[in-house]
């Protein structure tokens, strides 16, 4: 199996998010770190996904898996700072009128990778994700692959 | 911190609308609400009218944009959750239900990068018009679409009954017409417009639908905040009576709370419904700005969730509105006491409209996978796939009205088990399976039966509250638990097989794999 960054990173996250789940249904009081492995997991879950989907024939800008980096350190961000929290008081500061902690839940992990995230994907479209000629190029191999099946021959396995 | 265990049956028992909402009917409302089904209607006979194929039916004739797209897809998410099931969780357990939908601002980014781009282009290359049908070509596999298909089945039956169950009870509380009446009128309408009209009817009454809900959302949450003078005054009154409400993780433990996210960020994938519209797109090109504009779309209805549930609260703790009796009734007493009854009306109309826009995409995704999946993978194909796609949706939308009529707890059950059964059996083979070269046949067949089989056999253990034959400690989702699982296993046994990586398959399906 040729490894890659993408699946090592779903590899990592899967045995940590496990290890998590693990410990806390281990009979007797649960530690407190799951918390974190199902934090740090998700995040490497993120970022495996994401960078296994952009991976593409002609290669992926680099630009692409910073993109992916930042998102996924975006919400590993957005985890520490509520799971650093501790419950808000009547003297807690106010952030666009939610005390602190709950507003860096909702704009940092709710509004923040919604800000880049989509416009990345649109910025880097044509040079990441679909260029001009892929539908010419696609519509190409359909019709050498439709002459191969006229012909008898064809490269797929039987079911 | 007084952290509930809650379980995920519980939360999802709270999610689904099961009992009785407090009766809306006037002759505005009823008037509001009968000229919605009006236009939905007049929809469907449009839609009716230029469905003559079996694409017409099932991918709306490819012919969709990108609005459209964004505002079915935005539509046939949400459902009615986030306008009363939402509302009452997170007056229930503060700001901690959030974690349901905060990864919406990742979600819509990670699908368009993950499964958007190659669906389409899948759909551009061969006749593909359902997920179970996109994961048997690419694993050059029958038993895989097959499974995929048994799995989409399994998943929407509850889901949708549980759906239809609360469309009668919203329908109940818009005309007083009582629950059993208002089960057969939702599902009449909703079987109008799925049936003749197929995707193109369901596609187009998401528009209308889809809008209203946008709009609606962020007028009530204008008024949700109104009503406690302001967004700081409702927090610090929240923050005097229980500083845990408004805490991240409000009632729920952090592990809890972070299992959501899992489950929600990544599942989302595996949704077939949602997932289905992506081959619809008339130019993949279009693709380009639907993850800016379907997120918009959804923060505009998650305001709505957020600002009641914490308004309503605040309402109640200052003793300026009754508390609500489930907590579910949040958001109807919310829109029924503090907004004009207009809008309450269009509210109530929306909520009726966003449960049957979730159903008629159940429908078309459950009527594909009778009429072709399943059929295909049993090597027996249906001729006439068009008719047969009719009447099989028909068949869905009358079981999933019995059950809803006939079985109540069943139906909670199985709508608990839908979301995470449909993530942990169909998102390792989408997901993955699409983008890695040497995923394998035998990875997708495991996965996709691990995802099925542990999900009904932990759904049903698990099933929530004190009847629970395996409680979960610390409110863990089990189906966080059956993701990790499946996901493990596809990639486990994609490591120690061969047969169904990419490098078998037909040249253009390839291609539109690695574009």
């Amino acid at each position: 199996m040729r490894s890659s960054l993408g699946i090592s990173a779903l590899v990592t996250g899967l045995l940590i998010i496990t290890a998590a789940y693990v410990a806390v249904l281990l009979p007797g009081p649960a530690p407190t770190w799951p918390a974190w492995g199902v934090a740090a997991g998700t995040c490497l879950l993120l970022f495996g996904f994401l960078d296994l989907g952009a991976r593409r024939r002609a290669g992926r800008p680099a630009a692409v898996r910073l993109i992916f980096a930042g998102t996924a350190l975006w919400v590993a961000l957005g985890f520490i700072g509520i799971l650093w929290s501790t419950t808000p008081e009547l003297d807690t500061p106010f952030f666009l009128g939610l005390p602190l902690p709950a507003a860096w839940m909702i704009w940092v992990l709710g509004v923040g990778p919604a800000l880049f995230l989509p416009i990345a994907w649109a910025a880097l479209f044509r040079t990441a994700t679909l260029a001009d000629d892929a539908l010419a190029q696609l519509h190409e191999a359909k019709r050498r692959t439709d002459d191969r099946r006229a012909e008898g021959r064809t490269d797929e396995p039987p079911s | 911190m007084t952290a509930l265990p809650l379980t995920a049956a519980s939360v999802s028992l709270r999610a689904a609308q099961t009992q009785e909402l407090p009766s809306a009917a006037s002759p505005l409302v009823i008037g509001v609400g009968l000229a919605y089904f009006a236009v939905v209607i007049a929809i469907a006979v449009w839609a009716g009218r230029r469905t003559r194929t079996r694409d017409d039916f099932f991918l709306a004739g490819k012919g969709i944009g990108l609005v459209a797209l964004t505002l079915a897809a935005m539509a046939s998410t949400f459902s009615g959750f986030t306008f009363i099931g939402g509302p009452g969780l997170l007056f229930s357990v503060g700001l901690g239900a959030m974690f349901f939908v905060l990864p919406a601002s990742v979600t819509n980014g990670f699908t368009v990068w993950v499964v958007a781009k190659r669906l389409r282009l899948l759909a551009e290359v061969r006749p593909v018009f359902s997920i179970p049908g996109v994961i048997g070509l690419r694993f050059g596999s029958r038993a895989a679409q097959g499974w995929a298909g048994a799995a989409v089945l399994a998943g929407i039956i509850g889901y949708m009954a549980t759906n239809v169950l609360a469309l009668g009870l919203v329908l109940d509380a818009l005309f007083g017409v009582g629950l059993g009446w208002g089960i057969w009128i939702g599902t009449t309408v909703v079987l109008l417009y799925s049936s003749t009209g197929g995707i193109i009817a369901g596609i187009y009454t998401d528009v209308f639908q889809g809008t209203i809900m946008a709009v609606a959302s962020v007028l009530v949450f204008l008024y949700a905040l109104d009503s406690g003078g302001g967004l700081a005054n409702i927090s610090t009154t929240l923050l005097v009576a229980d500083p845990d409400f408004v805490s991240p993780w409000g009632l729920f433990t952090p592990v809890a709370a972070l299992s959501l996210y899992l489950l929600f960020s990544i599942g989302v994938v595996g949704q077939p419904h949602v997932m289905h519209k992506f081959f619809m797109i008339r130019d993949p090109r279009h693709l380009k700005w639907y993850p800016m504009l379907v997120t918009v779309a959804m923060a505009m209805v998650i305001l709505l969730m957020f600002g009641v549930g914490l308004a309503y609260k605040a309402l109640v703790v200052t003793g300026q509105a009754p508390a609500p009796t489930p907590a579910d009734n949040a958001a109807p007493l919310f829109l029924l006491q503090h907004t004009p009854r207009l809008l309450a009306a269009v509210v109530f109309s929306g909520i009726a409209a966003a449960m049957m826009s979730t159903v008629d995409a159940f429908l078309n995704v459950g009527a594909a996978a009778i009429t072709h999946d399943l059929p295909t993978a049993l090597g027996r194909p249906v001729t006439n796939e068009l008719r047969a796609g009719r009447i099989a949706t028909v068949g869905l939308a009358l079981a999933a009205g019995l059950v809803a009529q006939t079985s109540g707890s069943l139906v909670a059950l199985l709508g608990i088990a839908g979301y995470g059964l449909l993530a942990a059996a169909l998102v390792p083979a989408l997901a993955i399976g699409l983008n890695w070269p040497e995923a394998t046949r035998a990875g997708a067949i495991a996965s996709i039966a691990t995802g099925l089989i542990s999900s009904l056999v932990l759904g049903f253990l698990t099933r929530g509250g004190e009847a629970a034959m395996l409680p979960i400690d610390q409110g863990i989702n089990v189906m966080a638990i059956t993701l990790t699982l499946s996901l493990g296993v596809f990639l486990a046994v994609s490591a120690v097989t061969r047969g169904g990586t990419m490098e078998e398959l037909d040249e253009d399906v390839r291609l539109a794999l690695e574009l």
